[in-house]
This record gives structure tokens, C-alpha cells and sequence, in this order.
């Protein structure tokens, strides 16, 4: 009997303990994925600042550079093709052109610098997604012209042009968000979610 | 039942252990991977650019080596080289560099990468360990990055303009066009657009391409056709090897095979927005990439020259008004900076680095120049010997003249000496000019043998600068008068061919009591000797035509009188820039300023030149907005290089070390064959403001380039940044081996003008050296 009591004793004490312990293993687990996502994330941006400023870039961010045609051709993508490593882990990739040149798409704001050649703050706007990329690329000119910055929009290329690289020590500036929402919080229902935020900037020099 | 309990604590201790330990090595090795790739991408981007910066001219197994070299010792600074560099291939097939570094780091180099000269390609892969892989069958990752760097000068246009209209005939370039506005063309004129290929090793270094930002640009006028690959036989049109591009939100391309000759093996290496479907291209109009203002390089200021030869110390000041400059007396000019007192032995006056208003060629008085002249001898007889202070030069002429008393045997002269005159008056005396063409230098007296030897005489020697090495003499002349007058006139029998000739005369007359004697003005006398009825005078501002004087006496006399004239070194006036950075500020000169020819010859190496306000560079007048055109013979920047036919006369001769073919900027590498531009005696190696830099202004100048007229001829070797106005008329052998970067360009050619703009010859002034293309 007190080999039975002490069983039940140490049910019920793990039964006690165990959502803890197992709240702390999926936390562990969450937050190791979550560094790893927001680690590519970073990796991400960085590819797809690198590839804007390169001499085979095609001045358009959704088609392939202009190297690809060549007898050897190279091996760059679209410019957001990047976003996509973080596909294996489940995310998806959100990408749209702006309206105006001056705008960035439909899903962000943009708060200018205070000093007009430094990147802005971009914050998500609307009807946002958890685990998707948001894609924000941008142009920022070296010397302060108008427009600046300057924001892919094909719509308005008769009065902007579609291109929106310009070279001269312009800087072009790759901004990814995710809203990521750690398992627990479906799990226990919490709403919140976790905003990572990576930003690149490389400076155009061909 | 304790035994139970163990194994439950244990059982919840490993699936936590588990978890942890399986996320930290998930976490580990991706961000490990993650580090990793970033540091390769760094690794290799470095390498790349790193290495392309020793890119050189053409392509050779050496200079191959020399790049894939380059990016693996720079690999080895950054990490430990466990291998050895293993290079092999051929410049048409590429070379392809591997080795192995520590941290199972492999390296692949390739260069050239896809036939292009100037591209080296970089690939790194590094062997990464899975923690704990063994257990899941995979003991390691591989991470791969790779970049490709490209050498500025081949990836900056040979021509970058905001607006370039082409005026008359084919104006070749090459390499590539870039425009900012759409390419205007008139009188049947074609611009084109060559490639840079080079045969010995099927490789290329420019691919010709042509890019007009604007929309709508017409490739092929009315009439206009593009012969293909040939610098004639295109009109009206715009051509290029490569390909055209123009529209930056609209594009059009040239017609394959019409005006855009993409050849099968431009095509494998050049990447042709039009056929790729791609988009446009940013075309840049004057990219902010181009060269810094020489006037802020300490380089550049440290060579700067005050009135003593002094350093200035400071930066030009581009309000700052300038005393005059003069050129063997004459004002040429206004500036801070040394008057050179004389020419050197070619009859070039040489100029110092320095802060200046304006250099007019036009205003020299003359090539020749007096670097010596003797005192008159005493009276001797039979032997008659003349000195001067110093032994001569190499090169200059000396000339002397001798009066003596009358006979009718000419005087004898040591060897080389060479008479040019003569006059024997009975009852006066005998009057000779001799002269030695070329000397070899170190002589500084010359004897002359009279005879009978009772014969009584006086003698002077003199030294001149910028006389024609060969055959100075151009005409000669002599007179006697038998009845005693007062006033007589020594003339040339021929017209002189050539203003700024060296006319020098001999007068013999009788030394009578109360005599005098008085030149003609204008004059300069050499020797006045009324106790012995000697004197000689020149002239060096005489115009063509018979050159004559008047001499006059104070007792009616007996003459005998004779004159020569000598041809000047080249056909015009000169002027040299020594090697360092030279700023015009347009002060001094109404309207305009900076350098202008005006029928001179300007020869330069290793030289930056600034313009600011309303400076600029005229080949005729310094007029403002360019002046006319040259309307001399000889109107030119630099002279023929050595590598294009024979060296000038002149450089064997100059002083400064001869042979100012290329008018070059520093560090400039002339072509080959050519040594006379070895490289900056100034210019630190990588200074960006001077490197390359021939020509700058800022955008504020309202000065222009103007090398108008079909005799300007142009041998530039260098870079020119000139936001402002440029026109370049290009005759059968003008030149510029370098890039011309220009707000409003106007080129027109004459026919077999070859290449007007471009070269391989590594001139690049950009901040950026290399850049990454992939």
C-alpha cells in the first residue's frame, strides 16, 4: 500500500508538473524556430540587397537579370526569389509593385527619415498574414532627389519609368517583415504574434 | 519501486534533453550555415573586386595568373591556406584557379569568366559539419558562394554624355555608348560603338554596346546605313557591335544584324536586355562615380608652384587674380607660377604645376630663343677666336660673326661651322656670319683663320634655343657699299618662310673721326664696336618676307654688311606642362580663359588640369565659349605618338627628357611601343583624383572643350570629366585613349578618323575601381 500510495503520489506530482514541463519544451522548441526563421530572414535580405546592386540586375524586382540569356547563363533569379528561402519553413512570400512611385505597396507605410538619405520606418498595414514574408524594396537617392525614395510601380512609368534603380551611389534598401506566431500561442489560443523585422541596404555603384 | 521512480524522472529528463538538444543543434546549424554563407558571400565579394582591380591589358597566360593570384592571396589573409594554388587553361577557354584553405574552405577561381577581359569569377565552398549528423546519415553541408568582380574600365563607357549629336562623318568609339538623351544626328554623320576584342587571345574587354536612357531613339536615320565592324562606311545612324538600348519605361532596341551587330561571340558574354525580354536598363547620364576635384588632393596641391619654384602650400583659389606670366618675355599668360626665361633646345617653353588664369599659345613671341650670347673678342690677328661664358647645349645652334679688315679671302672655320654670309668691301673690311647647326654640345669659343696672316679682326659667338635642328639656315643676304654714305639698308635675298625666324646681321663699317653708328629699331644688339667699325644686332619678331634693316652712320662710310635668317624648330610656337596638376581660373583674360592654342602646340605628360568658372580648352582662341576654330597649321595637344608612326623631331632633343608625345595623364599606360609616358612622377598609385585624370571641371564651369577645325589635332591620353559643352572634330590621326565624360557633346569626324574615343589602355578615374556584377 505505500508502495501503491507513493505511485499514485508521483502520478499525481507529474501530472501537476507536466503541462510546465511540457510548456517549457515547446517554448524551447518555439524559440529555437523562431530565431531560426528570423536568422533567414536576415540572410534573405541580405542576398536580395547584394543581387539589386549588381551589374546584371534587369531593374525590374519580379523578372530575372538580363544574364540569365547568355550561352553560360548566370544563376540569379528574380530579385524576390530571395524572400523564398524561407519556404522549407512554412512561410510564404508576399510581393506586390506600388501604385505610385513615391508609395510603397499596398501593405506597408512609410515614415521618412529624418535625414532623407538614411532608410525610413516601414510598418504593416491591413489585412496581414502571420508566417508570410511581406517584401518592401526601395531606392534611396544618394543626393536627395525627387522622388525619393523611389518604389517599383509599373503603372506609372510613363511619368516615373519601371525601373527603379538608378545608378551612382544610389542605395537600395531591402526591408523583410514576418509576423511570426509561436505554435504555444495557437496552442493555447494567445492572438499575439511577433514581428521580425530584418533590413539590408547596399549601395549602387556601376 | 524507487528503481520506478528513477526511470520516470529519467524518462521526462531525455525527452526534455532531447528537445533541447535537438533545437540547439537545429539553431546551431542553421545559423551556422547562415554565418557561414555570409562570410563566404563577404570572402568572395572581396576576392572578386579584390582581384579584378589587377586586371590589366589583354589577356596572356601571365597577366592570368597574376589576377587568379591576386584573389588567392587574398582569400590567404583571411584564412589559412592548407593547399596549393593550381593554375590551368588558356585565355580563349578561361583559367581556372583552385586551391584549399583551412576549415574544408575549397576555392575556385575562373578568369577571364566567359571571354570578358575583364571579369574574374570567384567561387568558395566550405564542407560544414552536422552536429550530431552521423546519426541521420549526412556528416556535413556544403555551403556555396560565388562573385563576379569587373574591372572599372571595362564596365565605365568610353563616352557618357547627357546630350551627343554627331555632326559629320563616322565618329568611331571604342567601346560602349552611354546617352542620357536621345543621340541626335545631322549632316549624314554616324556615331559607332566598337567592341574591344582581342584576337591573340579571343578575348574581350569592352563589348560595344550603346544605351540611351531616353525613350524612342532612332537607330537608323532616313537613308543611313551601319557597315559593319569597319571605322567607314556607316552614315546616319547609330551603330554599335554590341547592343542598343533605349527607353527607360519604353523600350526599343536596334535591329539585329542592321545597326546592332551582336556577333556570336559578343552574344555568349553579353547580356542583351532586348533578346532576354528583361526590362530596361538604368542608363546613368554623368554618373556621380566619375573623379573627385583634383583642387582637394594634397597630391595635387603638393605640386603646385609659386613665381620662385617654391611650393604654394595651398589649394587654388578660383576667385583669386594672377600676376602675368611671360614666356621668353612676352606675356603668354596669368598665374602663379614661374615665367620660363627661355626655351629648351626643341624651342618649347616649359611650365610649372601651378595656380593660372589663362595660357595663350598664341601670344609667344617666337620659338627661339637667346640661351647665351658672348662678349665681342679683342682684336686679333691672323687667329681670330670668339667665347662665350658657358659650353653650349646640345642641339641649339650657335652662330658667330667676325669683322675684319678687307680681303678677298674667306675666313676658314674649325669643322662643323657653316657659312652663311659673307661681304667684302675694299677700303672697309670683310664681315662674315657663320654658323653651327645642331651642335653637339660643349663648345664655347670658335677660331677662325684670316689670311693673309697680317689680317686684323674681331669676332662674337652666340647661343640660340629653338632653331631648327637641321638645315636652320633660310635665307641670307649681303651688301657693300663702295661710296661712302651715311645710311644703308642689309636685306635678305629671299623671303623668309617663317615667322619668329632668328635674323642676325654683321655691319662693317669705317671708323672715321666722330663717327657713330645706330641700328634700326626693333633691333637688338649684340656687339657696338665703333673703334673697330663692328656691329651686329638680330631680330626675332620679323614676318615673312624679305627681312631687311637700315643702318646708319654719323660719317658718311663704306659697308660691309651681311644677314641670315634661321628657321625656327617647328613649324609654330610651343609650350610644355610639366609633370603635376595645373588649375585655370579664367582671370586675366575677358570672358574666357584657360589654354587655348591659337595656332600654338601644347605637349603635356603626367599632368591633371582643372578648369573652373569660365576657363576651358580651345584649340583656337580663348574666346569665351571655345573661341574659333584653329585655323593654323599647326594646332594640336601632344604630338604624333611614337606608337602611331615616327617620333617627333623634338624628342630627342627636349629637355625635360624628350619625347611629350601623349598628352597624358598620370599613371597613364601608354600604348605599346610607346615609352613616353612611363607613369606619374606625382601621383600616389590609387589616388583617385589624379589617377588617369587628365581633364576635370566642375559643373558650375561655363567653359568648354573646343576642338573645332580640321587642322586640331588631339593625341589625349586619360580621362576627361566635363559636365559642361565639349566639341571634338577628329581628323585622320587625332585620338583620345581614354573616356570622355561630357554634359553636351558634339563629335564629328573626317574621313579615316579611326578610333576617336576609347582605348584598352586601363584609363578609369572613378571612385569605384571594380565592381561585382553577379
Amino acid at each position: 500500500m505505500v508502495n501503491h500510495r507513493k505511485l499514485g503520489q508521483a502520478l499525481v506530482e507529474f501530472a501537476l508538473i507536466a503541462p510546465a514541463i511540457f510548456l517549457l519544451i515547446g517554448a524551447t522548441v518555439d524559440l529555437g524556430r523562431g530565431l531560426l526563421i528570423y536568422t533567414m530572414l536576415q540572410g534573405a535580405s541580405r542576398d536580395m540587397a547584394r543581387q539589386a546592386v549588381l551589374g546584371y540586375y534587369s531593374g525590374s524586382n519580379t523578372l530575372s537579370p538580363t544574364c540569365t540569356a547568355l550561352t553560360t547563363p548566370c544563376t540569379l533569379g528574380p530579385l524576390t526569389n530571395g524572400a523564398h528561402q524561407l519556404d522549407p519553413l512554412g512561410m510564404s512570400v508576399v510581393y506586390q509593385d506600388s501604385t505610385a512611385i513615391s508609395s510603397p505597396p499596398t501593405y506597408g507605410t512609410y515614415a521618412a527619415n529624418a535625414n532623407p538619405l538614411q532608410p525610413g520606418t516601414i510598418t504593416l498595414t491591413g489585412a496581414i498574414n502571420a508566417s508570410t514574408v511581406y517584401v518592401f524594396i526601395y531606392e534611396l537617392d544618394s543626393t536627395g532627389g525627387n522622388p525619393n525614395p523611389r518604389w517599383s510601380c509599373p503603372s506609372c512609368a510613363a511619368a516615373s519609368g519601371a525601373a527603379v534603380r538608378t545608378s551612382g551611389h544610389q542605395l537600395v534598401v531591402v526591408d523583410l517583415k514576418l509576423q511570426w506566431k509561436p505554435v504555444l500561442n495557437s496552442l493555447l489560443g494567445i492572438p499575439s504574434t511577433i514581428t521580425f523585422d530584418s533590413q539590408s541596404v547596399e549601395t549602387l555603384e556601376y | 519501486m524507487r528503481k520506478r521512480e528513477r526511470g520516470q524522472v529519467l524518462v521526462i529528463v531525455a525527452v526534455w534533453m532531447l528537445a533541447l538538444i535537438g533545437s540547439a543543434a537545429l539553431i546551431l546549424l542553421t545559423g551556422s550555415v547562415e554565418w557561414q554563407r555570409n562570410q563566404l558571400q563577404q570572402l568572395a565579394d572581396g576576392a572578386a573586386t579584390d582581384s579584378a582591380l589587377t586586371i590589366g591589358v589583354g589577356c596572356s597566360a601571365g597577366s592570368a595568373s597574376t589576377v587568379i593570384t591576386q584573389a588567392d592571396n587574398f582569400l590567404a589573409t583571411q584564412r589559412t591556406r592548407t593547399g596549393s594554388l593550381s593554375i590551368g587553361g588558356s585565355c580563349a577557354a578561361g583559367y581556372t584557379g583552385t586551391d584549399a584553405f583551412a576549415g574544408a574552405l575549397s576555392e575556385t577561381i575562373h578568369y577571364p569568366y566567359r571571354g570578358h577581359q575583364q571579369q574574374v569569377e570567384v567561387i568558395l565552398t566550405v564542407a560544414l559539419p552536422i552536429s550530431f549528423g552521423n546519426y541521420m546519415g549526412a556528416s556535413n553541408t556544403n555551403v556555396t558562394r560565388r562573385a563576379v568582380g569587373q574591372q572599372l574600365s571595362g564596365s565605365a563607357a568610353a563616352i557618357r554624355a547627357t546630350s551627343l549629336s554627331c555632326t559629320g562623318g563616322q565618329f568611331n568609339v571604342g567601346g560602349s555608348i552611354a546617352a542620357s538623351n536621345a543621340i541626335t544626328l545631322s549632316g549624314g554623320c554616324a556615331v559607332y560603338a566598337h567592341d574591344r576584342f582581342e584576337a591573340a587571345s579571343s578575348t574581350y574587354s569592352d563589348l560595344g554596346n550603346v544605351a540611351v536612357f531616353a525613350n524612342g531613339q532612332t537607330w537608323v536615320g532616313g537613308g543611313g546605313s551601319c557597315a559593319a565592324g569597319t571605322n567607314s562606311g556607316s552614315s546616319n545612324a547609330v551603330c554599335a557591335d554590341g547592343y542598343e538600348l533605349s527607353g527607360h519605361n519604353a523600350t526599343t532596341c536596334g535591329t539585329s544584324g542592321t545597326s546592332a551587330f551582336l556577333t556570336a561571340g559578343v552574344t555568349a558574354i553579353n547580356a542583351n536586355p532586348c533578346a532576354a525580354g528583361t526590362g530596361p536598363l538604368p542608363v546613368p547620364p554623368v554618373s556621380t562615380s566619375l573623379p573627385p576635384e583634383p583642387n582637394t588632393d594634397p597630391a595635387g596641391i603638393a605640386t603646385l608652384r609659386n613665381s620662385a619654384g617654391g611650393a604654394v602650400g595651398s589649394a587654388c583659389n578660383p576667385a583669386a587674380v594672377y600676376p602675368n606670366i611671360t614666356a621668353g618675355g612676352v606675356v603668354v599668360g596669368t598665374g602663379l607660377g614661374p615665367s620660363p626665361a627661355s626655351a629648351d633646345a626643341s624651342g618649347f617653353y616649359h611650365f610649372k604645376p601651378s595656380c593660372y588664369g589663362y595660357l595663350n599659345l598664341g601670344s609667344f613671341a617666337g620659338g627661339i630663343s637667346a640661351r647665351q650670347i658672348g662678349a665681342e673678342s679683342a682684336r686679333q690677328r691672323h687667329f681670330v677666336t670668339a667665347t662665350m661664358a658657358g659650353a653650349s647645349q646640345a642641339g641649339t645652334l650657335l652662330v658667330a660673326t667676325v669683322s675684319a679688315e678687307t680681303t678677298p679671302n674667306k675666313f676658314a672655320a674649325t669643322a662643323g661651322w657653316v657659312s652663311a654670309a659673307e661681304a667684302n668691301q675694299p677700303g672697309e673690311g670683310r664681315s662674315e656670319i657663320w654658323y653651327y647647326p645642331n651642335n653637339p654640345g660643349g663648345i664655347s669659343s670658335i677660331t677662325f683663320t684670316m689670311n693673309p696672316a697680317t689680317i686684323n679682326g674681331n669676332a662674337q659667338l652666340s647661343e640660340w634655343l629653338g632653331v631648327a635642328a637641321a638645315s636652320p639656315l633660310d635665307q641670307s643676304g649681303a651688301s657693300t657699299v663702295a661710296v661712302p654714305t651715311t645710311t644703308t639698308v642689309i636685306a635678305t635675298a629671299g623671303a623668309l618662310t617663317q615667322t619668329g625666324e632668328l635674323v642676325i646681321t654683321v655691319d662693317g663699317f669705317q671708323n672715321l673721326p666722330g663717327q657713330t653708328f645706330t641700328r634700326a629699331a626693333g633691333w637688338t644688339g649684340v656687339v657696338t664696336d665703333v673703334a673697330n667699325g663692328y656691329g651686329s644686332e638680330y631680330s626675332l619678331n620679323l614676318p615673312t618676307g624679305i627681312a631687311s634693316e637700315t643702318l646708319t652712320s654719323g660719317v658718311p662710310s663704306l659697308w660691309a654688311n651681311a644677314i641670315a635668317g634661321f628657321k625656327p624648330a617647328g613649324a609654330g610656337t610651343g609650350a610644355v606642362l610639366d609633370p603635376g596638376f595645373y588649375y585655370f581660373n579664367g582671370s586675366g583674360f575677358a570672358g574666357g580663359g584657360g589654354i587655348c592654342l591659337n595656332g600654338g602646340e601644347l605637349l603635356a605628360r603626367d599632368v591633371t588640369l582643372e578648369f573652373v568658372n569660365q576657363a576651358g580648352l580651345s584649340a583656337g582662341t580663348c574666346a569665351a565659349g571655345g573661341g574659333a576654330n584653329c585655323s593654323a597649321a599647326t594646332c594640336q595637344y601632344g604630338s604624333t605618338p611614337c606608337s602611331i608612326s615616327a617620333c617627333p623631331p623634338n624628342a630627342a632633343a627636349d629637355s625635360a627628357g624628350g619625347g611629350y608625345t601623349w598628352f597624358a595623364a598620370p599613371c597613364s599606360q601608354a600604348p605599346a611601343g610607346d615609352a613616353s609616358c612611363p607613369g606619374s612622377t606625382w601621383c600616389p598609385s590609387g589616388d583617385r583624383a589624379c589617377w588617369n585624370l587628365l581633364l576635370w571641371a566642375p559643373a558650375s564651369n561655363t567653359g568648354q572643350i573646343a576642338i573645332k577645325g580640321t587642322t586640331a589635332r588631339h593625341w589625349l591620353l586619360g580621362s576627361l570629366y566635363w559636365p559642361g559643352t565639349c566639341t571634338d572634330t577628329v581628323n585622320g590621326t587625332s585620338t583620345l585613349d581614354g573616356t570622355l565624360s561630357c554634359g553636351t557633346l558634339s563629335v564629328s569626324a573626317a574621313a579615316g578618323a579611326g578610333i576617336a574615343v576609347g582605348s584598352d589602355y586601363g584609363i578609369s578615374t572613378a571612385l569605384i575601381q571594380a565592381v561585382l556584377v553577379e
